[in-house]
C-alpha cells in the first residue's frame, strides 16, 4: 500500500428507507474509516432525502440511522456535500437537513452545484456509488 | 492495470454481475489484472453454491469460479451482508446453529473493509449495481 492518502468519494443516490442501499452504503462508510484516507460523502438525486430532518421509520420498523450521520466527522468525513439541483427538484432547503457539527462547529452538510460536484468527483481517485 | 470490482446486485434478476464478469474477464484476457471482486448487498447471492440454473442458461456462480480459478482473482463476499441473507460458511452454520451451509468455497467471507483496502491498492475500482 503506498504511503499517499487515497481521495474517496461515496456516492448516495437512493432514498434512506425502501431498498437497503443507503444503510448498507453507510456501514462501508463506517468500515472504511480505519483506513484513514481522505473521505467525503455526496448525496444526490434521492439520496438527498437521507439527510432529511425529523425522520420516523420506527413506524417502517426500521432503524433512524440518520442520527449516525452526525458521528461521521469522527470518522474522518469532513465533507457531506448535498446537490443543490436535487434538493431544489424535491422541493427542499438546506433547513429541511441535519447539521453535522465538524469539531470546530461549522456544518459538514454543504449544498453544492452540480457543476462544482463534477469538479469535485474528477479529483477523486475512487468513486463508490450506492 | 490493477483493478478492484465491486458487485452490489444477485446473479439472474439483475445484469450486474454478469457485466462485471463480463469485464473482468476482459480484462485479465487483456492482460490486466484483476485483484478482488468484492460482493455487497444482494450481491452476495453469488455465493450460492445452491443455485441450479437450467443447462441451457449461464451458470453465474460457476462461471466466477472458473474465471477465479484461471486467473487467481480473490472472490470475496460481505460477512455482515451475507449472514442476515442466509448465506452462511460452514463455520457461520455452525455458530448461528444453523443446519446448513451455502457458501461457494471458493468465496471466501470478509468484512467490507476489504474492499475498501482493495480500492487503496487497485488503480481502477469498477462498482457493478442498477
Amino acid at each position: 500500500m503506498g504511503s499517499s492518502k487515497k481521495r474517496i468519494m461515496y456516492v448516495n443516490r437512493r432514498a434512506p428507507y425502501g431498498t437497503a442501499y443507503a444503510l448498507e452504503a453507510l456501514d462501508v462508510v463506517l468500515a472504511g474509516a480505519v483506513f484513514e484516507q481522505e473521505v467525503s460523502a455526496v448525496f444526490l438525486d434521492d439520496g438527498v432525502y437521507q439527510l432529511k430532518r425529523g425522520q420516523n421509520p420506527s413506524v417502517l420498523d426500521m432503524k433512524d440511522f440518520s442520527k449516525t450521520f452526525g458521528a461521521l466527522p469522527d470518522f474522518d468525513v469532513m465533507h457531506l456535500y448535498v446537490e443543490e439541483e436535487s434538493l431544489v427538484q424535491r422541493g427542499m432547503t438546506a433547513e429541511d437537513l441535519i447539521e453535522v457539527p465538524r469539531e470546530d462547529d461549522s456544518n459538514a452538510v454543504t449544498l453544492i452545484s452540480s457543476t462544482d460536484l463534477s469538479m469535485i468527483m474528477d479529483q477523486q481517485d475512487v468513486v463508490l456509488q450506492f | 492495470m490493477k483493478f478492484n470490482i465491486l458487485v452490489n446486485e444477485g446473479p439472474y434478476t439483475h445484469q450486474a454481475s454478469d457485466s462485471a464478469y463480463q469485464f473482468a474477464k476482459a480484462a485479465v484476457s487483456a492482460g490486466h489484472e484483476v485483484i478482488r471482486v468484492f460482493f455487497y448487498h444482494d450481491g452476495v447471492y453469488n455465493a450460492n453454491r445452491l443455485s441450479a440454473p437450467s443447462v441451457d442458461d449461464r451458470d453465474v456462480v460457476n462461471q466466477w469460479v472458473r474465471l477465479a480459478d484461471e486467473y487467481e482473482i480473490d472472490l470475496a463476499v460481505c460477512v455482515t451482508a451475507s449472514l442476515k441473507r442466509g448465506i452462511l460458511s460452514d463455520q457461520s452454520a455452525l455458530r448461528y446453529g444453523k443446519n446448513a451451509d451455502n457458501i461457494e468455497k471458493k468465496f471466501q467471507v470478509a468484512g467490507v473493509g476489504y474492499f475498501i483496502e482493495g480500492s487503496i491498492i487497485a488503480d481502477r475500482t469498477i462498482v457493478f449495481g442498477d
